[in-house]
């Protein structure tokens, strides 16, 4: 019967294309996965110098010692993100001048706290050209701040010329990033 | 054709269209059960605290790497082709942005889920890779940021999606 072999023939191959075509198709459906990438910039830091250090009067051939604590003693304030650690270093001179005169500057103090105060709450240091680490008051997203407070000795020659004697102490504070 | 001729032809007909309609069927649970990876990403690229003005980079090494999961449910090994939706900038609102960047080996997939194997590739270009059967491979993804030096604060966040075909 020529009709049905036909029928049975096509029957038979549209079902060894289709299965063939099934068989190919074995590739994955599309997925999607979804993260955020994500940062937090800090507030700038700002830094001012809030007090000179101020050693008064001298006498020729006399150390003076202005502490942390003292009323002239320096000091710097730091502002920037709350919580964050920064770096920080100076750059500190050796001598005041005058002309072309120097007064000598024995040692430095420091003293480093969250709050405005040289006495109580914060931790002393030595300052130095050597950076260290410290974190701002508060936490991320917020204001943060440090106080910090420079005191010093100069040791006058006893024929230490008379006059005012200057100079400059710059501080450097930056972001670690962490 | 005659009523009892028609009913004798499809009779004969039957034992022969019924296989082959079995095998249909067949073939179309093949298609259904083709198989499947599962996408998950699970862990944001996270850059962390930085700081205006200063470029910042995260390694596919790194921790802060974002990471995805892709899970070969089927039990065949898969092949599929990774394609990133890469953004070029991070959003604060308000139209504020932060550009980021991607290198060529800023992306990385692990066929054991691990950095021991991984294998760096460029996510800018579609990468295909292959996962074995009941396993669950990694992508790793890094980048670069660059914050102007007058950068305004805040939290920046985008999404970044990871399509699998």
């Amino acid at each position: 019967m020529p009709r049905l072999s036909l029928a049975v023939r096509a029957a038979t191959a549209a079902a060894a294309v289709l299965t063939f075509t099934a068989a190919g198709a074995s590739v994955a459906a599309a997925q999607t996965g979804t993260i955020n990438a994500t940062a937090t910039v800090l507030e700038p830091i700002t830094i001012s110098g809030t007090s000179e250090l101020q050693f008064g009067t001298v006498f020729p051939g006399v150390a003076k010692t202005i502490a942390v604590s003292d009323a002239g003693a320096g000091e710097f304030t730091v502002g920037g993100d709350g919580g964050a650690q920064v770096a920080v270093s100076f750059n500190l001179p050796t001598n005041l001048a005058s002309g072309g005169n120097n007064l000598p500057i024995g040692s430095w103090a420091g003293y480093l706290n969250t709050t405005n105060s040289a006495t109580s709450g914060g931790s002393t240091f030595t300052p130095s050209g050597t950076a260290f680490n410290a974190n701002l008051s508060g936490t991320t997203g917020t204001a943060g701040s440090m106080f910090v407070f420079l005191g010093a000795t100069v040791t006058p020659t006893i024929t230490q010329v008379a006059g005012t004697y200057t100079n400059t102490v710059t501080m450097t504070v930056a972001y670690t990033g962490t | 054709m005659a009523l009892h001729e028609r009913e004798r032809f499809w009779r004969r007909l039957r034992p022969v269209l019924l296989p082959a309609a079995v095998l249909l069927c067949g073939a179309g649970s093949v298609h259904m059960r083709a198989p499947r990876i599962r996408v998950a990403g699970v862990q944001d690229l996270t850059f962390g605290k930085i700081v205006p003005g200063v470029t910042t980079t995260i390694l596919l090494t790194d921790a802060g790497a974002g990471q995805y999961t892709l899970t070969n449910q089927s039990a065949r090994t898969v092949q599929v082709q990774l394609v990133f939706v890469l953004p070029t900038a991070l959003a604060l609102g308000g139209g504020t942005t932060i550009p980021i960047s991607f290198g060529p080996a800023s992306a990385g997939f692990s066929p054991s889920g691990s950095l021991a194997d991984v294998v760096p590739f460029d996510p800018a270009v579609p990468f295909t890779v292959t996962i074995d059967s009941k396993r669950t491979a990694r992508v790793f993804l890094g980048g670069t940021l660059q914050p102007v030096a007058g950068q305004p604060a805040g939290s920046y966040t985008v999404p970044i999606t990871l399509t699998t075909n």
